[in-house]
């Protein structure tokens, strides 16, 4: 039987969503025989810490802990913790974050960052529960935690109904490994939320492998929302793409300032030399948006 | 009728309450101050009834207005004009001349002339009965409201204190044990944890010959009696400190005051300000409040400019410059300016090997390689450095006529936050978030522990603080809080979380006579 085929009956067993109907994030493997029935239970558990109090061994916490799929990992994992540190898992659990500066919420405790804090911070996401800006904040501390996170990550953003989470989500993502990261960054740049498509595509901008999205960079060139299309425009510089060129150039008239800002400063990376003689820079320069008249005086005083 | 302006020789006192003194009686022929009756705005509450005294028909306790001595004058003629709804004359606790009433006759004796707006001016003519060639019309004008800039003594230094279990003692220790009596902790649990003191009030003074009134601006950041929305009412307000808020309704970060600071006195193109100039920073065009900024505007003393802080998360210009004093530098101070190049180039000098515990936790970094090799980081700082830091260098330099020689770049760098839409934040705490105070024993700086290194306990072995010392003028007292969990990793760092309230430093009324007139 397949691996996610039980999960999926155990969590509809359990009125709950499955990984694959969740979106299929979940990579399916043939789990050995002997932990199927733990693994349906694990999942079907309403929590780590209801898991933590059933019959189920250690030794087959820890197996599950080791599995290929990161809910149930992040559900055993967790309900591991619980049982050997109730404290700190109660902790994590109930963590509330820290207002900062400008009045946004972050989980600044120490606790947090810490691998083992990791599944429980997922279980946290996967709970549903909080307001959106605690949710958001939960996915940075899930990244800083140093722990188990990306695949988590990636499969929550299949899931999830909040875009202000899921574009944490996608940015946690620029620090992820290519394979994690690829599929769900990919999907994201079509979301239908306009800020979750730009921190997709800021993500890619800063990702050392960005330069493999460029299709999709200079597809959101166009993007009907400027924040998006200053994004892309960065990420064309500072990715060296330089088949973005014309796409580029084509912003420099775009009504909105920063991104008119942002293709400056692209083409500027790009070749500045070149860029120095676009006849579009004469009106430029006398932008009504002080930034982009600096920026061309700059490129031009070269 | 014959009017002239002070000075005249007539038995006519005028002084204010603080440095008056009743003629005595066998004195035939006083000698009169000389000038204008200066005063202040009388919006503090002496009798602590809950409202200005302005608002009051007398309050007990009062000492906040002008003394005028017409003793043995015999019956005068008085006539108030001018501002006439925030001037008004008292005799014997009796109100007198105001907007309804303007003119009086009455006995000589000590008037009291009370004022119940910033710059307020008016004139009272005095026309003894008995000798109507001896009238003298005196100018009457209140105080500007001036906020004191870090090179002023400090007075008093605040800070949010917790207690406990993962409290901030060692942070408010900082402090306590280097300015005594001079650091007074606020609890922090009594204020919804809100450790942002320098974000919610602006120490301010108002000063006339011989008086001086403190007021606390107080920020619209909190409302509805939360956070810290209360601490400026109820450490604070007391006879002879006001508090006071401009602008209503919904706060943004820069309406903080961290955002609102003042440089130390400058010429600019010929112009002195004696008090320096107040500046601010904006975020999409939107700085503080409307009302506060028109009413620093009107002030005239302190000409407010702004910065563009539309790259940073919050949005405040102590998180990229501050000032620090040094009487060897050609205006006795040093502007101190976050420079991004210098951190770059600072990094790249250590050992990349380098493991950076704090930096691994909260920012993703293990060691100071991994910044070094973040290309991301560095693109992102580069612009922001292209795009805002340069120019906003440009608009200090020419704002308060700044040479180079007067600044000291200090290395920073910045990242962007993903719970800030990729705007910036302080990777290395920004040493420029610093508290420059001086009680007397020399200026004592407070700067943020940038624990760019190994040993948390070792601040020895930091090397971006010996850098920085390096860099700063040797008469400053250095001292490397540490702000980290409290504060920096809440995106602020020790100005942030802290104030100072400052004495005046100048006579407006003399030294800055040239900005009230226009000239």
């Amino acid at each position: 039987m397949s691996w996610i085929l039980v999960a999926a009956l155990g969590a509809a067993l359990a009125g709950t969503p499955s990984p694959a109907s969740a979106g299929g994030i979940d990579p399916g493997v043939d789990a050995p025989s002997a932990l199927v029935p733990a693994a349906n239970a694990a999942l079907a558990a309403p929590t780590a810490h209801a898991l933590a109090g059933s019959p189920v061994s250690d030794a087959t916490l820890t197996a599950l802990a080791d599995d290929a799929g990161w809910r149930l990992r992040a559900r055993a994992a967790s309900a591991l913790t619980w049982r050997r540190d109730p404290a700190f898992a109660e902790g994590v659990a109930l963590l509330a974050p820290a207002t900062t500066r400008n009045g946004a919420v972050r989980f600044t405790d120490r606790r947090l960052r810490a691998p083992e804090a990791a599944p429980l911070l997922v279980e946290r996401l996967l709970s549903g529960t909080g307001a959106s800006a605690e949710r958001a904040a939960l996915v940075e501390a899930l990244r800083l935690s140093g722990g188990d996170w990306s695949e988590a990550a990636a499969g929550l953003y299949a899931t999830e109904t909040d875009a202000a989470v899921r574009a944490q989500l996608v940015s946690a993502l620029q620090d992820a490994e290519a394979a994690v990261a690829e599929p769900t960054l990919t999907r994201a740049l079509a979301d239908a939320d306009a800020g979750v498509r730009a921190a997709t595509v800021r993500a890619i901008g800063a990702r050392n492998d960005g330069a493999g999205y460029a299709s999709a960079v200079y597809a959101s060139l166009d993007d009907k929302d400027p924040d998006v299309r200053a994004y892309a425009a960065r990420a064309v510089g500072w990715l060296g793409l330089t088949d973005g060129w014309d796409g580029v150039v084509a912003l420099l008239s775009d009504p909105s300032a920063e991104v008119r800002l942002k293709a400056v400063a692209a083409l500027e990376r790009l070749d500045a030399g070149r860029a120095a003689t676009l006849p579009e820079l004469e009106a430029l320069a006398a932008d009504p948006d002080a930034r982009v008249a600096r920026a061309v005086a700059r490129l031009l005083g070269r | 009728m014959f009017l002239r302006r002070l000075p005249v020789p007539l038995l006519l006192g005028v002084c204010a309450l603080a440095a008056c003194k009743k003629p005595d009686a066998d004195v035939v022929s006083p000698t009169l101050p000389t000038g204008p009756l200066y005063g202040v705005p009388n919006i503090d509450d002496d009798d602590e009834n809950g409202e200005p005294d302005w608002d009051d028909a007398r309050a007990q306790g009062e000492n906040d207005w002008v003394t005028v001595d017409l003793s043995g004058l015999g019956d005068v003629e008085l006539t108030l004009a001018g501002n006439l709804d925030a001037v008004r004359v008292w005799k014997d606790d009796e109100l007198l001349l105001d907007a309804d009433t303007s003119t009086a006759t009455a006995g000589g004796g000590v008037y009291e002339v009370e004022l119940g707006d910033f710059l307020a001016t008016a004139t009272l003519s005095v026309v003894p009965v008995d000798s109507p060639e001896a009238a003298v019309e005196l100018s009457i004008a209140s105080a500007p409201l001036i906020l004191n800039h870090h090179l002023a003594s400090a007075e008093l230094v605040v800070a949010m204190a917790s207690t406990g279990r993962s409290g901030n003692e060692t942070f408010i220790a900082g402090f306590s044990d280097v300015l005594g009596d001079g650091f007074l902790p606020f609890d922090l649990q009594d204020y919804g944890w809100d450790v942002w003191v320098q974000d919610e009030l602006e120490f301010a003074t108002l000063t006339a010959p011989g008086q001086r009134m403190d007021v606390v601006i107080d920020s619209i950041r909190t409302n509805n009696d939360r956070y810290l929305d209360n601490a400026p009412e109820s450490e604070l307000e007391a006879p002879d400190t006001a508090v006071r808020t401009w602008g209503t309704g919904r706060a943004t970060s820069q309406d903080s005051f961290g955002n609102l600071e003042v440089s130390p006195p400058v010429t600019v193109d010929g112009v002195e300000y004696p008090f320096g100039r107040i500046y601010w920073g904006e975020v999409n065009g939107r700085g503080v409040t409307d009302e506060l900024a028109d009413f620093l505007e009107a002030q005239k003393v302190q000409a407010p400019f702004q910065l563009d802080n539309t790259w940073l998360c919050v949005g405040h210009v102590d998180e990229f410059s501050s000032f620090v004093p040094d009487p060897t530098a050609p205006k006795g101070f040093r502007f101190l300016y976050a420079d991004t190049n210098l951190g770059r180039t600072f990094l790249e000098g250590l050992d990349p090997a380098t493991s950076l515990p704090r930096y691994r936790t909260d920012h993703g970094y293990a060691n100071v390689g991994a910044i070094v090799d973040d290309q991301a980081l560095w693109a992102s700082n580069a612009d922001m450095q292209a795009d805002y830091l340069d120019p906003n260098l440009a608009i200090f330099k020419a704002a308060l006529g700044l040479d180079d020689a007067d600044i000291i770049l200090v290395p920073a760098v910045f990242e962007e936050n993903d719970m800030c839409g990729g705007a910036a934040l302080a990777l290395i705490p920004a040493t420029v978030n610093l508290v420059v105070a001086d009680m007397g024993s020399g200026p004592e700086i407070f700067l943020p522990d940038p624990f760019l290194r190994t040993d948390d306990d070792d601040q020895g072995s930091d090397p971006f603080i010996a850098e920085v010392a390096a860099l700063l003028p040797d008469s400053l007292n250095l001292h490397w809080l540490d702000d980290w969990d409290w504060y920096h990793v809440q995106w602020g760092e020790v100005h942030c979380g802290s104030n100072t309230q400052r004495p005046p430093t100048r006579d407006w009324w003399t030294d800055a006579k040239h900005l009230l007139e226009g000239e």
